[in-house]
């Protein structure tokens, strides 16, 4: 497993990489474009008022007229420095700026008429410009007919930040899924601890009275009159006891339905389903099982099952390794929680002690709870018994309608969209995020 | 004269009704019915049988142990042991602790009055098809392997089975190996799929 994770994450990384590259790359372009189209928007507003100046004239310009042109767009941010240089030959120096100490700078040409703004010394004054800026350039005769050139400074912050956020997300989207499906794998299957039951109950209950039953019709094909007569039975007696095997298996058999299908609305039927399951379970010693479980009608049809199955799983827990005289089951709702508590006076369980007896069966517990929003809570004890508590939040239930066919928000979960699929138009509770619930709001 | 059968069987409407279909028999009756293995060792005890029928699955306590009291509180007095769980290596142990026969609870009644009638500890016989483990354990692993079963780790199961903390997690190390799986509970649940053992059972 340690290989897989490592390898996947090593994928995830290379491929976050090379796409980092790209977008960069591509960012990079999209900056300058932006930049020059930018500064080209400026330059058209600038360029008239410059050309009338003679920048290389001693007193030849209006530095007052000049700096009131470039202070909207310098208060506004849209460019963050100007320059205007005299070209002579290879060499440009700067004859005006708004940053006035940059004036006398000598800078080369040759460069892009867009580029990102260099490291050197004729730039130094730039290095304390707010994120990262490009430098766009326009050719321009001054009055006098000499080559100048105008330099806007323009901000593109975007680059920068775009590719951190794009770095971020594409690590988080390629890793999480990952960690999250590790993390939430469950040990086993979701019908685990229901196919277990089953299997058991099949297995202790239902192939063995079978058996007997078959071996009473035996008997009633093949044992003669002085058989029968010395065994002091009838074939009426017989068949009565065929009779009483099968009614009690046909109602075992229906109780176990129940737990597993259960009939909507379930909460409705919850405390005879709860009284089904102890019948059920019920040892031959005389343990006294008590129950307390009311009518709930907001009980969501996916959390019934799951309880009947923990119930039954607690119990039978509190049947085989407490020891008990009695068990008490109670379920309560209260606040948005449904709790469920198996309380036993046996000899009690340190839930820290090294794997208790039945450890399985808790572990399946535990993972099913957890896949159905429940958490499982065993109170520490040690001989005085153990009480065991299964805790279901309930998500708070907005109502909301859904049209057939229409995407819609549901509850507080404006995420999570859902379509309705039912003819007709129909109200829905929707609420936690989970599949199940998905399935319950849009059935 | 008819020879007497002890049941011991906590499964109540399995073994009332083999006890009836014993006292139809001419050659056989129902001494006695045990709900469990106390019950059973005091019955055994106390009346005369001639045959002990014992299930694996008792409330307090291992069928085997039962299996193995009563063969040698009364060598001649052949056991059948009618099991839920009719595999292969819970066979062998059964024939081991002394059983005479092993017979699974699904088996028809003709087949299990005649193997109660020929139980012979000198021939001791098995009910045929009886699938062998797809996975070969052997005998420590699958000790090791029901001790997790129930629950225990290593350092229990250790001091269960009598055997060093190493040798368990060797064990341990290998069964998992085996079954191809990574924990401990993994390879309970796969090994219960397998047939292999049976969880919240001994065996």
């Amino acid at each position: 497993m340690r290989a897989v994770l490592v390898r996947s994450l090593s994928v995830a990384v290379a491929l976050a990489l090379l796409m980092s590259v790209t977008v960069w790359r591509l960012a990079d372009r999209d900056a300058g474009r932006f930049a020059e189209q930018l500064a080209r928007r400026v330059a058209t507003a600038l360029l008239v008022p410059m050309a009338a100046q003679s920048f290389q004239q001693p007193g030849g310009f209006d530095r007052a007229v000049l700096l009131d042109r470039l202070q909207p767009f310098l208060a506004g941010g849209v460019v963050e420095r100007v320059k205007v240089l005299a070209v002579r030959g290879d060499r440009a120096t700067v004859v005006f700026s708004d940053e006035p100490r940059a004036e006398g700078l000598a800078e080369g040409l040759g460069r892009p008429s867009v580029a990102g703004v260099p490291r050197d010394a004729s730039h130094r004054y730039e290095r304390s410009l707010a994120g990262s800026a490009k430098e766009v350039f326009f050719p321009f005769r001054d009055a006098h007919g000499q080559a100048s050139r105008l330099e806007l400074y323009v901000p593109v912050d975007t680059a920068r930040p775009t590719i951190v956020v794009v770095l971020a997300v594409l690590l988080a989207g390629l890793i999480v899924p990952l960690i999250h499906t590790r993390s939430r794998r469950p040990a086993f299957p979701a019908g685990e601890l229901a196919r277990r039951d089953l299997a058991r109950h099949l297995h202790d209950g239902v192939i063995p009275e079978l058996a007997g039953a078959r071996m009473l019709v035996d008997n009633l094909r093949d044992a003669g009159d002085a058989d029968l007569a010395r065994a002091g039975v009838t074939r009426g007696e017989l068949a009565d006891r065929l009779h009483t095997v099968l009614s009690s298996e046909i109602g075992q058999l229906r109780t176990l339905l129940t737990e597993l299908v259960p009939p909507e609305p379930v909460g409705v039927h919850l405390p005879s389903a709860v009284d089904g399951l102890v019948d059920r379970l019920r040892p031959a010693s005389a343990l006294v099982i008590t129950t307390s479980v009311p009518v709930l009608p907001g009980l969501p049809a996916a959390v019934a099952p799951v309880l009947l199955s923990v119930a039954g799983e607690l119990l039978r827990n509190a049947i085989r390794h407490a020891s008990a005289t009695a068990v008490h089951i109670a379920v309560t709702a209260a606040a948005g929680r449904i709790r469920l508590t198996v309380a036993d006076d046996g000899i009690g369980f340190d839930p820290h002690a090294p794997v208790p007896a039945g450890h399985v069966g808790l572990r399946l517990v535990r993972d099913l709870l957890r896949e159905h929003g429940g958490v499982l809570a065993v109170a520490p004890s040690s001989g005085a018994g153990a009480t065991l508590t299964a805790t279901w939040v309930m998500p708070r239930p907005t109502r909301c309608s859904i049209l057939p066919g229409r995407l819609q928000l549901c509850g507080r979960n404006s995420w999570l969209k859902m379509r309705a699929t039912r003819a007709s138009s129909s109200a829905c509770t929707c609420g936690s995020s989970s599949s199940a619930r998905k399935r319950a709001c849009c059935r | 004269m008819r020879r007497p059968v002890l049941l011991v069987d906590d499964h109540r409407v399995l073994a009332d009704s083999l006890a009836l279909s014993l006292d139809l028999q001419p050659d056989l009756c129902c001494a006695a019915v045990a709900h469990t293995a106390r019950d059973g060792l005091s019955m055994a005890a106390a009346i005369p049988y001639a045959v002990a029928v014992v299930d694996l699955q008792l409330p307090d306590a291992d069928g085997l142990d039962v299996v193995a009291r009563l063969h040698e509180a009364r060598p001649a007095a052949p056991i059948v042991v009618l099991t839920a769980h009719p595999k292969a290596d819970l066979a062998q142990r059964a024939l081991a602790a002394g059983a005479a026969a092993f017979l699974g609870k699904d088996l028809g009644l003709a087949d299990i009055l005649a193997a109660i009638r020929s139980a012979d500890p000198a021939r001791p016989q098995v009910q045929p098809g009886l699938r062998p483990s797809p996975v070969a354990l052997t005998h420590r692993e699958l000790d090791v392997l029901r001790q997790l079963s129930q629950g225990r780790d290593a350092s229990r199961t250790a001091s269960t089975l009598g055997i060093s903390l190493n040798t368990a997690r060797g064990h341990i190390k290998s069964v998992l190996a085996k079954l191809g799986v990574q924990t401990q509970l993994d390879a309970v649940v796969a090994a219960e799929r397998l047939g292999l053992i049976t969880v919240g059972s001994r065996y």
